[in-house]
């Protein structure tokens, strides 16, 4: 399935939902899954209308390829599907969910270097002309009135500079902006762990963008 | 956290601004939807059962496993004890019980005397 990357203030405003709201979402979650675990498959699909954006934010950013975003979203949500009766309600059905798609994802790119057929030129390109990428780069470095080409392309490559799990963190953490006690619990991993691998990741990633950063 | 890596994040949070195309996610929806139609009509019936049964099992305890363990020994244990005999079981009364004997009268071990031991006197 053909995806072309554009901006969606609409969806922008739902990565900046406040605490206040996850807990209330939360709430909301438990009825739609227990629902959903006696067979209401309604429940199900509204479960993935509410997290396929931030899934597939997740996804696509550690894969860098929309195509590869799109099967994987699938492939997740067919297993959460099947598995929702294994769900005991231990941690939120964000967290769940999280952890299956991450790890999924995870496995996924380790085939794919195995596979040895990638390369950097299948990265998306496709919001390098969208007026607003423009601005909004202009904004964050009003020093380097960059272009934008370049800036997309050098953020891709320093994304995809790093390892799988520094990755994984910078995507959650950085752009999608969950908290380090959150991805803790997804990835399984101590708060220690999710701040040193942003640390050593952040700082991979000063070598690749140092012209954007002077 | 310096000024640099302040300035690393900023670039990267422009990547939370890519997004897919209006409609994508009604689309992948509807793609979802029919990939887990057709999971579950290719669903063998047995699937069902043998998934409950795996569920149920995966969430019991060790306490409820000891338990469900005796239960089935002593279930076990009532069957084999109940079980009706079958005509397999009782005796043939057309077989006789073979019964060896000897051509020559066999001969009794012949003992050495008896000494009697001498008592040891105080």
């Amino acid at each position: 399935m053909g995806v072309s990357e554009g901006f969606s203030p609409a969806i922008l405003k739902n990565f900046m939902s406040s605490e206040s709201a996850n807990e209330s979402s939360a709430d909301a979650d438990r009825g739609l899954v227990a629902r959903a675990q006696q067979g209401d498959t309604a429940a199900f699909d509204q479960l993935v209308v509410k997290y396929s954006p931030r899934l597939y934010g997740m996804i696509y950013h550690m894969t860098s390829n929309k195509e590869d975003a799109n099967d994987l979203m699938q492939d997740v949500f067919a297993k959460a599907f099947r598995s929702l009766s294994r769900f005991r309600g231990k941690s939120s059905f964000y967290t769940w969910i999280y952890a299956i798609g991450t790890n999924m994802t995870l496995n996924f790119l380790k085939k794919r270097k195995r596979r040895a057929a990638w390369s950097l030129d299948e990265l998306d390109s496709g919001i390098q002309n969208d007026d607003a990428m423009v601005d909004i780069a202009h904004f964050a470095n009003p020093r380097h009135q960059s272009d934008v080409n370049e800036l997309q392309k050098r953020l891709n490559e320093a994304m995809q500079s790093l390892s799988d799990d520094h990755r994984a963190v910078v995507t959650m953490f950085d752009i999608q902006g969950i908290p380090h006690a959150e991805i803790s619990k997804i990835l399984k991993v101590s708060e220690g762990t999710v701040r040193s691998r942003l640390f050593y990741a952040h700082q991979q990633l000063q070598g690749y963008l140092e012209e954007f950063i002077k | 956290m310096s000024e640099q890596e302040t300035q690393v994040q900023k670039l990267i949070r422009l990547k939370r601004f890519e997004q897919p195309r209006d409609g994508y996610f009604e689309d992948f929806l509807k793609e979802f939807q029919s990939r887990r139609d057709g999971e579950v009509a290719s669903r063998p019936s047995t699937f069902s059962a043998a998934s409950r049964v795996s569920d149920l099992l995966r969430g019991m305890t060790s306490g409820k496993w000891v338990f469900g363990a005796g239960v089935a020994y002593a279930a076990l244990l009532v069957i084999v004890l109940s079980w009706p005999e079958g005509p397999e079981a009782r005796p043939d009364a057309s077989r006789q019980p073979i019964i060896f004997e000897p051509k020559q009268p066999i001969k009794k071990p012949v003992n050495p005397p008896k000494t009697p031991v001498p008592n040891p006197g105080p």
